[in-house]
């Protein structure tokens, strides 16, 4: 097989790029070889190419100072951004605040909307910290039934799980009706969401806005447990925590 | 409704992240990091200092406001270089005027004037171009062949880039490329030592 001119000439770019395949390469160079026109197009073209390729680098005109300085203002600010996600995080707290109601009910898909629930509460309160800041499990407890009214059983988070409570916060949303523990976790803050005859979720996890959840029932209670990082690490604090709160009771005096 | 707001969390997630999380952040530092080069671009699009800053601007605020539109994975880089030269184009209305359709025998023409150049001159030409006539010389090759001289030889982008870029086949991108670096060289050994 030959290549005639026309060919060579829509060949010649990336033969002098070294973009052909070896094959192709070795047909126009066998035609180069036989046209003298052709074999002055590429030879010129490689001048061109070698010239543009060693000065383009000092040919190149820098932005100017303050044109950089103008461009970096027009990058939108992080604040800015914050609240444009807080925007979105609020109208769907709108939603789930009014969806969360039929969730109880029971009417509705509980375990996707009570997770979006509880993980925006975590988003939101993780930087606010705990109404109650107590790190004392059975304070807690006693603080809560003093002014909610319902018996909560607050995990300490130490047996195997290496959490260290915080405090709990009541959520306005829900108006007590879920507890809201926050943990210290290897320097991350994780959420423990307690909700009394709650939807029954059997278990589940699921990344949602970012954050990982998982989801149990036990004695009656739903817990979302909410945090960021490894999910097979929050399954297993999760883990922990469900046999903590299954062993009942702490025996006396071990008050954290 | 469960799936409805289920899907509902999980579009509004996906947003709170992008806006809570590195990504873009990480788009944003990499977008100014080519700022240089789109400045560059601009001042041969509109040989004018003042007008390629206004271009940069604009450019920015487009490639900043339009950033949920650039596909993760693919050419930040020739992604911002389309928005500069269309919006180039829609600036300066000049889609219709622009001179894309040039005289191709009066490049051949052109060209076949050093057709005779042995390779001795070539190394010659080679040696003696300075970086000011490699300038004035390039300046003077019309601006489809300037164009994507420079987009391919300075700035790197490949072929198809380029095509995308310029909304050309890729096949006409390399003989744009072809016949820019032809006339460049015939420009410059036309200069003489300097």
């Amino acid at each position: 097989m030959r290549m005639n001119c026309r060919d060579c000439e829509s060949q010649l770019t990336p033969f002098v790029d070294g973009e052909l395949t070896e094959a192709t390469a070795a047909l126009l160079a066998a035609h180069l070889e036989a046209c003298a026109d052709c074999r002055c197009r590429a030879q010129q073209e490689r001048l061109g190419r070698r010239l543009m390729r060693d000065h383009a680098p000092r040919l190149a005109v820098p932005c100017p100072a303050s044109l950089r300085a103008s461009v970096r203002r027009l990058v939108p600010a992080p604040r800015r951004r914050f609240r444009a996600a807080w925007v979105a995080a609020s109208a769907a707290a709108a939603v789930v605040a009014g969806v969360g109601l039929v969730v109880m009910a029971g009417l509705i898909r509980p375990v996707p909307v009570f997770a979006a629930q509880a993980t925006l509460d975590h988003l939101k309160c993780m930087r606010l910290g705990p109404t109650t800041a107590t790190s004392n499990a059975r304070a807690c407890e006693a603080s809560w039934q003093a002014q909610q009214g319902w018996k909560l059983d607050v995990p300490t988070g130490q047996r195997g799980a290496g959490m260290r409570l915080l405090g709990y916060r009541r959520c306005l949303v829900t108006e007590g009706r879920v507890a809201h523990l926050l943990y210290e976790w290897h320097g991350e803050i994780v959420s423990l969401f307690v909700l009394p005859d709650g939807p029954k979720v059997g278990h589940a996890e699921l990344e949602i806005f970012g954050q990982d959840a998982v989801l149990w029932t036990s004695h009656d209670h739903t817990y979302a447990l909410v945090g960021r990082g490894d999910r097979a690490a929050l399954a297993a604090v999760a883990s922990s925590l469900e046999h903590e709160l299954a062993a009942g009771p702490r025996p006396a005096g071990s008050g954290l | 409704m469960g799936t409805a707001a289920a899907s509902l969390f999980m579009a509004l997630g996906r947003r709170a992240r992008f806006a809570d999380g590195g990504g873009q952040d990480a788009f944003e530092r990499e977008a100014l990091a080519w700022i240089d080069g789109l400045y560059g671009a601009a001042l041969r699009l509109t040989r004018n200092p003042a007008d390629a800053e206004d271009l940069v601007q604009e450019t920015y605020v487009k490639a900043f406001k339009s950033a949920g539109q650039f596909k993760a994975g693919t050419n930040l880089r020739a992604w911002l270089f389309t928005i500069l030269r269309n919006q180039f184009l829609n600036d300066r209305r000049r889609a219709k005027a622009n001179p894309v359709q040039v005289d191709s025998e009066a490049v051949e023409r052109a060209t076949a004037d050093i057709s005779s150049a042995a390779g001795t001159v070539e190394e010659a030409l080679i040696q003696r171009a300075s970086d000011d006539q490699v300038r004035a010389a390039l300046e003077s090759v019309p601006e489809p062949f300037r164009e994507a001289v420079w987009l391919r030889d300075a700035e790197g982008f490949s072929y198809v880039e380029i095509a995308e870029m310029l909304r050309v086949p890729a096949g006409t991108v390399m003989s744009r490329i072809s016949r820019g670096r032809r006339l460049l060289a015939a420009r410059l050994s036309e200069m003489g030592p300097g």
